[in-house]
């Protein structure tokens, strides 16, 4: 008798403290998914870092974000009820498993030096991650750097990173890609012919 | 604002036609680094076998034939670099550099074009296989009058009929002209 009215207070401890550790996984959770939706993924962040010390440019934020398979996921689910979406961006869109984009406005555009620094200074660091530059392209005000794993993680699955850079703007870019959407869409409009 | 993303939406989609570079195989060359010169135009293309054979998955399905070829294709590296009055001397010098050693590497010069009123100057070298197939090619351009060089390495085990194809299907111009029979 004394046992069970010693422990009849304990139960709502318990469960207040239930309930607490419910609210803060879920105050975590919320959490950590604003701030991923808002910051971009490690990859991301190192080739913006890198980008932005190796030369002179100084860059503010206009809009930074990433979104993994679960918002896109509800994403695509929802672009079916919405009718005036055409059906190649629903398809491209199926293709994308993760991304994460950044765009940044810059004082001044990037000079001659700053190209050379940055090609250099990017391909350094992406190389101690295991990435290649498969793509630079720099003409007139545009500069475009686009790298791949040194790997694949599948023959279904790609992944990139890439950096474009004109007299006003920097956007960086890094997602991972399903292959077979793109195939249908590819040949949906005959892009294969034209290659 | 809008230019910009769609140009890097073109460059993104781009990226899935490129692969990377291994220096064991004998039809590699080191191009060595190269770097913009201001207000002319600079691109470096390279692609290598992981992303090659991950590009071939796109024809697969209606291109049998041309996927396995992109597939016998190791690397390529294209570069175009643009030259203005104060660096074409440094720019021809590295294009020649390129030829010499080349040709002191035992490579077999297959073509040499020098039309002066094109302004364009070609030279291509080959490394034959055993099988009589390509195991590298370098293509080295100088355009006086684009004012530009252009630079290219493919590696693989190619069968030299199949060059001029791999060019056109790649968009590499210096290799879809060359007809090699």
């Amino acid at each position: 008798m004394s046992t069970l009215s010693s422990s009849m207070p304990v139960q709502p401890k318990r469960i207040w403290r239930g309930i607490l550790i419910a609210i803060g996984c879920s105050f975590a959770a919320v959490t950590i998914v604003t701030y991923n939706l808002v910051t971009l993924n490690f990859t991301a962040t190192a080739l913006r870092d890198e980008l932005v010390s190796s030369s002179s440019l100084r860059t503010h934020t206009r809009i930074q974000g990433s979104i993994g398979p679960v918002v896109l996921s509800a994403v695509r689910a929802s672009l079916h009820l919405i009718d005036s979406i055409p059906p190649e961006a629903v398809l491209a869109l199926r293709s994308v498993q993760k991304a994460s984009v950044g765009v940044y406005s810059l004082d001044h555009p990037a000079t001659a030096d700053d190209r050379t620094k940055m090609l250099t200074s990017v391909d350094r660091m992406m190389q101690r991650k295991h990435w290649t530059r498969a793509v630079a392209v720099s003409q007139h005000d545009t500069f475009v750097l686009i790298y791949v794993p040194n790997e694949m993680p599948s023959q279904s699955t790609g992944r990139v990173c890439l950096a474009v850079c004109d007299r006003e703007h920097l956007v960086i870019m890094s997602g991972d890609l399903r292959m077979e959407p793109l195939v249908e869409l590819g040949a949906q409009q005959h892009l294969l012919a034209k290659l | 604002m809008k230019a910009l993303l769609r140009h890097s939406a073109a460059v993104f989609a781009l990226t899935f036609f490129c692969i990377g570079a291994r220096a064991a195989d004998a039809g590699y060359v080191d191009l060595g680094k190269f770097k913009p010169t201001d207000g002319c135009q600079f691109v470096e293309v390279n692609l290598h076998a992981p992303l090659l054979r991950f590009a071939s998955v796109f024809v697969d399905k209606e291109e049998p034939e041309v996927a396995a070829l992109i597939r016998s294709v190791k690397h390529v590296r294209v570069n175009v670099v643009g030259f203005n009055e104060s660096t074409r001397a440094e720019t021809t010098d590295r294009v020649e550099s390129v030829r010499r050693e080349l040709e002191a590497q035992g490579w077999t010069q297959m073509v040499t074009v020098k039309e002066a009123q094109k302004g364009e100057n070609v030279a291509v070298f080959v490394k034959m296989g055993a099988d009589e197939s390509v195991e590298g090619l370098v293509v080295t351009v100088v355009d006086s009058h684009k004012k530009e060089a252009v630079f290219v390495n493919l590696v693989g085990n190619i069968k030299p009929e199949q060059i001029a194809m791999i060019g056109k299907r790649l968009n590499i111009d210096p290799l879809s002209r060359l007809a090699v029979k």
